[in-house]
């Protein structure tokens, strides 16, 4: 009875210290405020903007592995990399041989991945190589926030995981997105290849940018110091090419700069937004915040994908009941061949005119608990090209109704969401 | 100390880990500890720690540590055989060493002394504590330290009062 009256205590206390959530910044009145304009309001959240190029977007993993290769073989100086689950297979031999040999021939190799990569419950396990070898090439590999017995004395620090996924250069090509470097993201060659998208920029001030923020972290965590000074960026690469308007955002946890942004970007919206929340597990003040965007009469569509893990699924179908309440276009894909294929992109487009990438998903373990990057772009471009992809995803789906919601929130399904939800 | 509020303090500590600065830390250990001026008592148990690391010196750098144990004697009576205050110096650090392949990460090797003003509330005794951690590996977010031997003296008599070790600790400092 002690143990019980213990393990209500603690997850009494996890529940009060999630009512400190950043989500409430999502439907602050500054966030809501209709007489700040959209610049403003970034800029005033220490949200900095940059100019970026067209990206070139890649939806297929295999054919990111295959620039990703490109990409190392012709860094010269140096070479940045960040992804939450990384790790090799036999199909990705070629991209960590690569790695390796680069680091080998003295170009500065820092990658990151996050501790929980050991434990990597997806396909990939049956595939995983760890990548501690590339510390033998030469390699500066970082474990964020490594898993063990010893550090289980960190207690809720745990939670806090590295979810960002950006690749830098030589100060000249940078890229983000969803996808992770492993198996299931990049290798696969069936169906348990995910559906993702990276997007692929030269722009020197986004370059910057990263690697402002990156150094400091990188320093926090590591005697294996770096300087930012040794890291130069190409000012003149982005010349002569079409550039658009981008604000980016690298979030601590708790920092609150994702909840504002999307904030923001939902309160910006005039009639359209859709979405990719990948794992949409949301908490009321998310809620409020889309069901008030779609109250003032704009149009909201949000696709959920089709999980075929088990767990996973009834944790996100248990969720529905609640993200009906947004009184939005929910949908969620179909059992078919093609979604046997996890759709772990994440993506907003509001009004046809500015689009969010990067790292976050749109739920409250990403605005609260995760080191994340996105993007915004404003460019009608970008988002028409965006769109007719969504609207292809969409094709594929299937409303969300009050039946099926109802059928799917059982007090079965009720740990499998309360693990994903903080989890997942 | 009465156990739910061990609890709770355990509880308190691990839960506002997250709003903290780097430059604290708490720790856990577990220790063994002889007393030998007097009538013989043994006891072993938990240790807990706070640590103030203002700097990241590579020779010599301080740390300002306080220690409370708690454990059963021989008699499986709860005592609480000392409480610590103190001074601890990282020698110095070096990554050039053999136990990298231990930690997921690059650790360094970073032998410690320290030394305590020790108080023992059960017979009210004040000693001056030395303690030598030369088993220790640090990260910047950790230290580990294992068999960490300790002997406090009673300067008003000028023998030694009591001697142990810490078989294990771990010090998590907050980000």
């Amino acid at each position: 009875m002690r143990q019980v009256r213990l393990v209500c205590i603690i997850i009494s206390l996890i529940l009060l210290g999630t009512g400190c959530s950043s989500t409430q910044h999502m439907i602050s009145e500054e966030v809501l405020s209709d007489s700040v304009p959209f610049e403003e309001k970034l800029s005033s959240f220490q949200i900095p903007s940059v100019q970026v190029s067209y990206p070139d977007v890649y939806y297929d993993g295999r054919a990111w592995r295959d620039r990703l290769i490109e990409l190392v073989e012709g860094a010269e100086d140096y070479l940045i990399t960040s992804a939450f689950l990384a790790s090799s297979s036999e199909e990705l031999e070629e991209l960590y041989s690569a790695l390796a040999r680069k680091a080998e021939s003295g170009v500065r190799v820092y990658f990151v991945v996050d501790g929980t990569g050991p434990f990597d419950m997806t396909e990939t396990r049956f595939h995983l190589i760890p990548l501690k070898f590339l510390r033998e090439s030469g390699v500066h590999l970082l474990e964020f926030n490594s898993i063990s017995g010893a550090r289980l004395v960190s207690g809720l620090n745990l939670l806090y995981r590295d979810h960002r996924k950006f690749l830098i250069v030589d100060g000249k090509h940078v890229a983000l997105g969803g996808m992770n470097l492993n198996y299931i993201s990049i290798g696969a060659e069936n169906e348990q290849l995910q559906r993702d998208s990276m997007y692929e920029f030269i722009s020197p001030e986004l370059s910057s940018l990263i690697l402002d923020y990156f150094v400091p972290w990188w320093n926090e965590q590591t005697w294996d110091e770096i300087d930012r000074d040794d890291f130069t960026v190409d000012e003149t690469s982005l010349e002569g090419k079409e550039t658009y308007q981008g604000w980016y955002v690298n979030q601590e946890p708790k920092s609150a700069q994702i909840s504002k942004l999307i904030g923001s970007l939902l309160s910006e919206a005039d009639h359209s937004v859709q979405v990719l929340p990948f794992l949409p597990f949301m908490d009321e003040e998310m809620i409020t915040a889309f069901r008030m965007a779609q109250e003032r009469g704009v149009e909201i569509q949000m696709i959920i994908p089709f999980d075929r893990r088990v767990t996973n699924r009834k944790g996100i179908e248990y969720m529905t009941k609640d993200l009906l309440d947004m009184g939005i276009d929910l949908r969620i894909e179909e059992e078919r061949a093609e979604t046997q294929r996890l759709l772990h992109e994440k993506l907003l487009i509001v009004d046809e005119r500015y689009v969010l990438i990067g790292s976050t998903n749109i739920n409250y373990r990403s605005m609260n608990l995760a080191y994340e990057n996105s993007l915004v772009i404003d460019s009608p471009e970008l988002a028409q090209q965006l769109k007719l992809h969504f609207e292809e995803l969409y094709e594929g789906t299937v409303p969300i109704t009050e039946e099926m919601a109802e059928g799917w929130h059982t007090l079965m399904n009720w740990p499998r969401f309360i693990t994903a939800f903080f989890g997942g | 100390m009465k156990k739910p509020t061990m609890i709770l303090i355990l509880l308190i500590l691990l839960l506002s880990t997250p709003v903290m600065a780097r430059s604290f830390g708490y720790g856990f250990g577990y220790y063994g500890e002889e007393i030998s001026d007097g009538p013989e008592r043994l006891s072993s148990g938990m240790e807990i720690s706070l640590a103030y690391r203002p700097w990241l010196l590579e020779y010599g750098n301080p740390s300002l540590v306080g220690k409370v144990a708690l454990g059963t004697d021989q008699d499986k009576e709860w005592v609480i055989p000392y409480l610590q205050v103190g001074l601890h110096v990282d020698l110095v650090r070096t990554t050039n060493h053999p136990f990298n392949f231990i930690a997921h990460n690059v650790v360094a090797y970073t032998p410690a002394l320290g030394v305590f003003y020790q108080f023992d509330p059960a017979r009210e005794a004040s000693t001056f504590t030395v303690e030598a951690s030369l088993l220790k590996l640090s990260q910047k977010d950790f230290w580990y330290e294992v068999l960490s031997p300790f002997i406090a003296f009673n300067m008003d008599k000028g023998v030694v009062d009591s001697w142990g070790i810490n078989l294990v600790r771990y010090t998590y400092f907050f980000k």
